[in-house]
């Protein structure tokens, strides 16, 4: 086992891992930016080093910087947390040519799950369903039909040199895709000098659901369920919660286990999860994994009293799993609210300023993840993240209630975050229902939802 | 800080031609010094006044000057003794440039020559104190995984103690070499120490 981790991330979550580190009596050093010198894990770390300025090219995304503070300080691995270096495989090779152990998968692992269409080709080979589309660029109007035609309407058309969403475009019919096909293809000939095209289907009304895996290097795996991120604005996710209201137990478990057997025969390693888009009839289509541990890991430790970041140090030090799937025991329901420092009533507009009162909830089934403390200042430069609120019931509805409770009690000021938003979406009949889909939000906009939600609650 | 020549009074005056060069001289020479005569003596404030304008320095806070060199000892290549793993305070070092403390703060770090990364801190071979630099001199290295960053004068001066020693390991920011600067010109007079 290790003897001295160096942290090489900021916020809740090098708290988290400092954590683990005291209770698993493994030293914990943490490297931070000159704007992060007031944080919590600085002043909790056994030894504390400053990488670089706070810009985190040259601090927390400088392999060079990292590395280095971690072998000045003796350290023996690296955690990278979520984010920043955390699935760089460049950095992860660099760690191990150093002599040092990168806390993640392995440098050859991040590499052959690096590309987002290298890996869905690659689980789909090992049995995972993935948004169907056309296998190669559309040769021309005929082709496209046909395609279209197998995948079913509505399609949506992709240059092939795009990103971002940039000059795609949705059709419902194949008159509308006789229609479009020219200017789909002079436009992305004028935007990205390349007018090959593709076909995907597009899938309405979404929800997103991903799937949590541990695995070791000996080729055993277990799934610990899933979790439905749906409550999302422009693909930020807000709430997660587990189980899914999504899916059946049926569903999820069929879901689940098909998401391990994939990654295990795909020889992936370590803590991960495996993200799909559920459509309105339940069924899956995988779209991407994350080789790290993630920012709403919380909501399956609740359920499974398991420590994720624990997981993640023993397994790259090369220990077993030990234990099998059926110890993996899920109970009740757990629930996630990100506490951000955010104006939502100005476009989720990040905030910066000092914290003058902070009070966490707490009680039965209530856990808060944060760095937070009163006169920290919050610096402007990294995500807005203050903190993430967990709550578990023994069911959905009963974590809800606690939940409403909790967020009415928690006190944070000096700031404007997000408490609002979230007590509105408690009193939600659309989430209530556990009927929210990833759009939902950018539909109806978030400023409007709040406001509409607060007002029966001020005569009330 | 008793290796500094003592300096007391006035200076000769220059003549000023106009704000911006006042302000220049100000930022340039005057303030380094000054502060650097701040922290030579055990007065809690400095002032200077010099025909329309005049400068006030006071001590950020009494835990700050007293422990100026707190930020060279942060960094071991070995574990802590369980002892010092306790404190955390003492690694809050006032490199920092915030609140009350923030242009002496600033104009500080001017007047040391800091770290430009985490890595293992080698002098210039020859430099002793007491050699006049330029500004932009190179007074020695961080060693950073094999490649050799330099660490350079932030100002004119005479390089005074060295605060890392060879082979230390060192952090960004950290101030390695202290720089003694020449007074600026202008009407110097103490008032009353606070602190």
């Amino acid at each position: 086992m290790f003897e001295r981790i160096l942290i090489a991330n900021r916020g809740e979550i090098a708290v988290r891992i400092l954590r683990t580190c005291r209770r698993m009596g493994i030293g914990a050093v943490v490297a931070y930016s000159e704007a992060d010198r007031d944080t919590r894990a600085v002043q909790l770390a056994d030894e504390a080093i400053c990488v670089g300025p706070a810009e985190a090219k040259r601090s927390y995304l400088s392999a060079p910087a990292i590395l280095s503070a971690a072998i000045v300080t003796g350290c023996d691995a690296i955690h990278p947390g979520y984010g920043f270096l955390s699935e760089d495989d460049t950095f992860a090779e660099m760690t191990r040519a150093h002599g040092l152990t990168f806390i993640g998968p392995p440098a050859e692992v991040l590499e052959r799950f690096a590309s987002k269409a290298g890996t869905r080709h690659l689980l789909a080979s090992h049995g995972l369903p993935t948004v169907p589309g056309s296998p190669e660029m559309l040769r021309d109007d005929a082709d496209a039909l046909a395609g279209a035609e197998r995948i079913g309407y509505p399609v949506l058309i992709k240059p092939s040199a795009g990103g971002g969403g940039r000059g795609m475009r949705m059709v419902r019919s194949p008159r509308e895709l006789e229609q479009v096909l020219t200017v789909c293809r002079s436009e992305a000939q004028a935007a990205f000098g390349d007018d090959s095209l593709y076909l995907e289907k597009w899938l309405e009304d979404t929800r997103h659901v991903e799937v949590q895996v541990i695995v070791d290097r000996y080729g055993h795996g277990v799934h610990v369920g899933e979790r439905d991120c749906s409550v999302q604005r422009r693909h930020q996710k807000l709430v997660e919660e587990s189980p899914s209201p999504a899916l059946t137990p049926e569903a999820s478990e069929d879901l689940c286990r098909a998401a391990v057997e994939a990654v295990v025969a795909a020889g992936y390693e370590n803590v991960g999860t495996l993200e799909f888009l559920v459509d309105r009839s339940g069924a899956a289509y995988f779209i991407e994994i994350n080789c790290r541990i993630q920012v709403e890991h919380p909501v399956t430790e609740m359920r499974s009293g398991l420590d994720f970041v624990a997981e993640q140090i023993r397994l790259a030090a090369g220990e077993p799993l030990g234990y099998s799937q059926a110890d993996v025991v899920l109970r009740g329901h757990a629930v996630e609210f990100r506490i951000n420092a955010e104006d939502v009533a100005h476009d989720f507009r990040p905030q910066a300023g000092e914290v003058q009162r902070y009070l966490a909830p707490g009680g039965p089934g209530v856990r808060m993840d944060s760095h937070l403390y009163p006169g920290y200042e919050v610096p402007p430069f990294y995500d807005s993240l203050l903190g993430k609120l967990v709550v578990w019931g023994p069911d959905r509805s009963s974590s809800l209630a606690r939940a409403r409770g909790v967020l009415d009690e928690m006190v944070l000021e000096g700031l404007i975050t997000n408490l609002d938003f979230h007590r509105a979406l408690l009193r939600n009949e659309t989430f209530i229902e556990g009927a929210f889909t990833t759009n939902l939000l950018d539909r109806i906009g978030s400023a409007a939802f709040v406001s509409s939600a607060a007002r029966p609650q001020a005569v009330g | 800080m008793a290796d500094r020549p003592a300096r007391r009074g006035t200076t000769p005056a220059a003549t000023a031609t106009g704000d911006a060069a006042a302000v220049g001289r100000l930022a340039d020479e005057l303030l380094p010094a000054l502060i650097a005569r701040l922290e030579a003596s055990t007065l809690g404030e400095l002032e200077v006044r010099r025909n329309g304008w005049r400068v006030r320095l006071r001590r950020a806070t009494p835990l700050e000057a007293s422990q100026p060199d707190s930020a060279g000892s942060r960094v071991t290549g070995r574990p802590r003794p369980p002892a010092e793993q306790a404190t955390s305070a003492g690694r809050t070092a006032p490199l920092a440039a915030v609140g009350p403390g923030l242009p002496m703060a600033v104009a500080d770090r001017r007047r040391a020559a800091v770290s430009p990364a985490v890595g293992y801190f080698s002098p210039l071979a020859g430099l002793a104190a007491g050699a006049a630099v330029r500004s932009g001199d190179v007074l020695g290295h961080v060693d950073v995984l094999g490649v050799r960053q330099d660490v350079v004068a932030p100002a004119d001066g005479v390089v005074g103690r060295y605060l890392a020693e060879a082979g230390e390991a060192v952090e960004y920011g950290q101030e390695l070499v202290r720089l003694e600067a020449a007074l600026g010109e202008g009407s110097v007079k103490t008032v009353a120490a606070e602190a």
